[in-house]
């Protein structure tokens, strides 16, 4: 079960890293819990984040390789590291 | 001159945006359903009755809120075991979207945020639209004339 305190330790702890540009935390369901971001950038980012691990989910349950632990998504400009776990979702903009 | 199909067009482009989403309807504050958009159901549902409802409690949460002094009503968002209604704010109108119970939120949120946006600019342009009628013939209006002064005689 995830607490205000961890939540706040682990962004101050995350953010305290070279290069990490944002922190977002959202719920299973795409609600953002807390983000170092402006709200129009974390709905946007906690939206679309939890639909791809959604799908990766899926494809991971189909081809019955475990359970989906982490998702690097790799852009030009960005990078998202995200931590997926049952109840929440973890999303580094690096 | 304003295509009405547009309306259908944003709410089937939303249907079709989140797997989840199963039906789509648009209404006006008095609760008449303008557009509607559904996925394939094996029951029959009233489209007209959900909307006239979701509008019923759009704008008595509105009314909660000017009351309490709170600002503007963005979204309302009802949870049953099976799904989920929402309606959100868009211009003249109220936008409703029926979900599946394990839908993403955040992203109907979005979408529905980015949907609400367009169909409110059309919607405003569409009603403030003047309805142009047939002009009467001079010889149907001189009847109707003398009719409404026989009338007046009375």
């Amino acid at each position: 079960m995830i607490s205000q305190k961890w939540i706040k330790d682990t962004i101050e702890r995350l953010t305290s890293h070279e290069g990490v540009k944002g922190v977002v935390i959202t719920s299973a369901e795409g609600i953002p819990l807390s983000s170092t971001l402006s709200s129009d950038e974390t709905e946007k980012i906690a939206a679309f984040v939890t639909s791809i691990v959604d799908k990766a989910r899926k494809i991971i349950n189909e081809l019955g390789t475990g359970k989906l632990n982490f998702l690097t998504v790799d852009a030009s400009k960005k990078e998202l590291l995200i931590a997926s776990e049952k109840d929440y979702i973890l999303i580094v903009l690096r | 001159m304003i295509d009405v199909k547009l309306f259908e067009k944003i709410l089937n482009d939303l249907i079709k945006s989140e797997s989840g989403i199963r039906k789509v309807i648009l209404v006006d504050r008095t609760g008449l359903t303008i557009a509607h958009a559904s996925k394939f159901s094996y029951y029959p549902v009233d489209i007209d009755g959900i909307g006239a409802i979701a509008s019923a409690v759009f704008v008595a949460s509105e009314e909660q809120g000017k009351n309490l002094d709170i600002g503007e009503l963005m979204l309302v968002t009802s949870e049953f075991e099976q799904g989920k209604i929402f309606a959100a704010s868009c211009g003249k109108g109220v936008l409703c979207v029926i979900t599946d119970s394990d839908v993403n939120i955040g992203m109907v949120r979005l979408l529905m945020k980015r949907a609400a946006t367009e169909l409110g600019k059309v919607l405003d342009e569409f009603l403030a639209e003047q309805p142009t009628l047939p002009a009467a013939e001079d010889e149907t209006r001189d009847k109707l004339k003398s009719a409404l002064d026989k009338l007046e005689e009375f």
